[in-house]
């Protein structure tokens, strides 16, 4: 329980400092004229992507890979994508944003929890609605050698969006 | 206190990238960064569901993220009373400029965006942290759709919401 806070607590930090938990940021994005949300998202994967295949190279780490099950991704997303939009905070960025005192996201977080409420409530009737799934599937190959260069493409192609969103920005 | 200086965009992506690996090692959490959960998780406790359907799926990752965003509450107040960001404050900065001040269409607005924000999340499995962050990280095939989603239904309301922003 400590140490979940305690790496709560760095994940705060690291948004806090970044100011990537701010309605000017996530709301900035939505008005294209702030790009630190996608630059810091892809940063991270990019980086996070090699990692973890260096970690399950020694056995310390397995894949939690999430369902793909369509009609609730895309149902969901299109939501979630409004949502995150006019609120400019998302679920995480949220509680962060709390704690730096914006009374807007304490606002969101209460309407997020009744929004959690109700989706308890609905589960047994729309459970079945939102298949097909498609299972736990990743870009990983069946083969070790062509994993690792897939990871090494998509990581440097998410960089270099990164770096080209980066200059957009400075030129504006 | 003078304002700190932000962190730079690919420091904060590098350091969230291996805090997300640390916590995926089997001897840390052996689970990813995940945030969206906890919302029906804390609702269904208060609203004593707790033998509900979904409360008995949720248990462990609500619980998880619950302590997890309790940590991210207070480091977002330690780090921002240390650096001088805090400030109670309802209306943000780039809001009004394009909003007004009006108190009530901000309360509205957000209230709106954090009940479809959760319900969207819930409905797809994830949120930026655990679809987006941690199933890009493993190059998910559900994250990686949800992420292509979620850019557009967000590029496209915050055209028709926020106009052409000043």
């Amino acid at each position: 329980m400590i140490k979940v806070i305690i790496l709560g607590f760095l994940f705060g930090i690291i948004l806090q400092r970044s100011r990537v938990n701010t309605f000017d940021k996530i709301g900035g994005f939505a008005m294209l004229k702030d790009f630190t949300v996608p630059k810091i998202l892809l940063a991270s994967i990019a980086t996070s992507a090699i990692l973890l295949l260096i970690e399950m190279q020694f056995g310390a780490a397995n894949l939690h890979v999430k369902p793909f099950i369509l009609g609730g991704i895309i149902v969901g997303g299109i939501l979630f994508g409004i949502g995150m939009a006019i609120l400019g905070y998302c679920p995480g960025t949220l509680i962060v944003s709390i704690g730096e005192g914006r009374l807007d996201a304490v606002i969101g977080t209460i309407f997020g929890l009744i929004a959690g409420w109700i989706y308890i409530l609905i589960f047994p009737g729309i459970k079945s609605l939102l298949g097909p799934n498609l299972g736990k599937i990743n870009l990983y190959s069946g083969n070790a050698v062509v994993t690792f260069l897939i990871v090494i493409v998509y990581s440097a192609l998410l960089l270099y969006l990164a770096f080209f969103l980066d200059k957009k920005q400075v030129i504006k | 206190m003078k304002k700190g200086k932000a962190l730079h965009w690919l420091w904060a992506g590098i350091l969230l990238g291996v805090l997300n690996v640390f916590v995926m090692n089997v001897h840390v959490s052996n689970r990813p960064i995940g945030a969206s959960t906890m919302f029906p998780y804390v609702a269904g406790l208060i609203a004593n569901l707790k033998s509900a359907a979904y409360m008995q799926i949720i248990a462990r990752p609500g619980n998880w993220e619950l302590y997890f965003l309790i940590g991210a509450f207070i480091g977002g107040l330690v780090s921002s009373l240390a650096f001088g960001d805090f400030k109670l404050k309802l209306i943000p900065s780039r809001w009004s400029k394009v909003k007004g001040e009006n108190k009530g269409k901000r309360i509205l607005w957000a209230a709106i965006g954090g009940f479809l924000l959760i319900l969207g999340a819930r409905i797809a499995g994830g949120c930026t942290s655990g679809h987006i962050l941690s199933g890009g990280m493993q190059l998910s095939v559900s994250s990686l759709t949800f992420g292509v989603v979620v850019i557009i239904s967000f590029l496209i309301t915050g055209k028709l919401f926020y106009g052409r922003a000043k």
